[in-house]
């Protein structure tokens, strides 16, 4: 009678034992982690030149490299159906582990402006000798919720400023 | 009394099911499991002749972020489905309990992707097969209708001067119709009409002809070169990111599929023999207007042979023929001098076709029939 009741308990103890864990992950905890690794997205915004004198924006959310974490799902006894799905690096199924920084669209078109405006003022610079490299920015947001834009302009691979793409020989 | 829990445990696993797990571990040479990569982003910037530029975004597998993930299980049946892209990243992720439908499932699915797959390159494949081939007729058919303007011109205007010759010739015949000028005055604004239409359907056909010349790059006998795509890898950082090119940009060679589409046309002055008169008030010689079926920049009078004489004339300024290039750079106009006695001459030109900055020589020549 007794083993019974500790057979109960047991099965109560662990019949709830299944899910998902998930972590942010640095070096260290990477080289030791057990679980599917993915990237968080981040927002990005791109700007390129539209070849009429205009730009083209467009916001990006891309596997940010600085963001790896871990998946890891698990059943102790217990039934756990589960289904990961991913995105070039990125946990698309799962939604609500992810960290998707939703941005106010109002943020948007302002931090679009001020893109524009910055890769227009280098713009001016290019001498028209082939078309201007892209731009690409960070969308960052502080503890305080302070939205700004991190990032230029394309570098060479020598890290120099900036350089153009030859269109035609 | 210490072996009642453990029985119990092992009795609580038996009663419920397994211990099932997702093992994942950064990728050694000798890691066992299935390996897969996180991406790496790219921008590729593709510019095209026009100076326009083509931005994606390509995601490669990154070799710094290689893992492995293998599953094990536990007193259970417990499926696990990992697939992944053909980059390596990982798609999906399944666990299930119910072993024999999720396989039957996964598998199924996994076909019907793969049947999906195929046939979404086999129309695409298709696709571009048939939008080449819609490009190119269509490319053909407007230069055969530009073809066929330029004909339909080229025979108005022989129309319009075979009359005026006619009525020309009628004027000189005793009981010549009394309203004979009228006539010839229709013919000729006849004749100036239909000029204009040559010129026009000449140009057209002409640049229309070059243009696809070009695009098709003389034809695809001729291969040229492209500057190849910029691949920029994005590199991020903490609160920030950079672009940065990973090689030098050099040109590679290109060409395009040859079409049936015939060059410009060659160097040829039209009518190559004409009749000139007197204008009737003024007595001077009449014009001579020819055309020439591609812009002529220059035009240079070398030297004019009178026919019935065997002998050159000399081209003395003021005695010369005068010789202009219209506005439209297909016409030429020629003025024989007031005086010049009835005869045939043999007027041979230089005329400069091709680049502006480096005109090519060619050498045509004109009949002139000069009656009195």
């Amino acid at each position: 009678m007794r083993t019974l009741v500790w057979a109960a308990w047991a099965t109560v103890l662990l019949g709830g034992c299944a899910g998902l864990t998930s972590r942010p992950l640095n070096d260290a905890a990477n080289a030791a982690d057990e679980g599917i690794r993915y990237f968080d997205t981040s927002p990005f915004l791109l700007i390129y030149t539209d070849g009429k004198g205009g730009l083209v924006s467009k916001l990006l959310y891309l596997p940010d490299s600085t963001k790896l974490r871990s998946i890891k799902p698990y059943a102790y006894a217990a039934k756990n159906d589960t289904t990961l799905k991913f995105d070039h690096g990125r946990l698309s199924q799962a939604k609500s582990v992810v960290d998707e920084t939703a941005i106010p669209t109002t943020v948007i078109s302002g931090l679009e402006k001020v893109a524009i405006s910055r890769a227009k003022a280098n713009a001016a610079n290019n001498g028209g000798t082939g078309i201007p490299a892209p731009y690409l920015f960070r969308i960052v947001s502080d503890e305080r919720g302070l939205w700004s834009l991190a990032g230029g302009p394309a570098v060479g691979a020598d890290g120099k400023l900036p350089f153009t793409i030859r269109f035609k020989d | 009394m210490r072996a009642i829990p453990m029985f119990a445990i092992a009795a609580a696993f038996s009663l419920t099911g397994c211990v099932s797990m997702v093992n994942g571990s950064k990728a050694g040479d000798a890691t066992p499991g299935i390996r897969y990569f996180l991406p790496q982003v790219f921008l590729i910037l593709t510019p095209s002749l026009d100076g326009t530029m083509k931005v994606d975004i390509e995601y490669l597998p990154d070799p710094r972020h290689e893992y492995t993930l293998d599953t094990s299980s536990f007193l259970g049946n417990y499926t696990a489905d990992i697939s992944r892209t053909e980059k390596g990243f990982l798609d999906s992720v399944t666990l299930n309990s119910d072993s024999t439908a999720v396989a039957k499932q996964l598998l199924t699915s996994h076909a019907n992707v793969k049947a999906a797959e195929v046939d979404a390159q086999a129309a695409k494949a298709k696709s571009e097969i048939a939008e080449a081939k819609a490009e190119a007729d269509k490319q053909a058919a407007a230069v055969a209708a530009a073809q066929k303007a330029q004909s339909d011109a080229e025979l108005a205007v022989q129309i319009a001067d075979a009359k005026i010759t006619l009525f020309r010739d009628m004027e000189a015949q005793p009981g010549a119709p009394t309203n004979l000028k009228e006539q010839i005055f229709a013919a000729r604004v006849a004749q100036a009409e239909a000029i204009v239409r040559l010129n026009a359907a000449r140009l057209a056909y002409t640049s229309l002809a070059a243009n696809t010349a070009a695009a098709n790059g003389d034809g695809g006998t001729k291969q040229a070169q492209a500057p190849e795509p910029v691949f920029l890898k994005v590199d991020m950082q903490k609160n920030d990111v950079k672009i940065v090119r990973t090689f030098a940009q050099t040109s590679r060679d290109t060409w395009t599929i040859p079409t049936a589409v015939e060059p410009p046309p060659d160097l040829q002055l039209f009518p190559a023999a004409q009749v000139i008169r007197p204008e009737e008030k003024s007595k001077a010689l009449a014009p001579a207007i020819v055309r020439s079926t591609v812009p002529v920049l220059t035009i240079d009078l070398k030297s004019v042979l009178n026919v019935g004489a065997g002998k050159e004339v000399a081209l003395v300024p003021g005695k010369a023929p005068l010789t202009a290039i219209q506005m439209d750079r297909t016409t030429v106009r020629i003025d024989m001098p007031k005086d010049t006695p009835a005869g045939e001459y043999l007027l041979t030109y230089v005329l400069g076709i091709g680049a502006k900055a480096k005109p090519e020589p060619k050498t045509q020549v004109v009949r002139l029939r000069v009656e009195r």
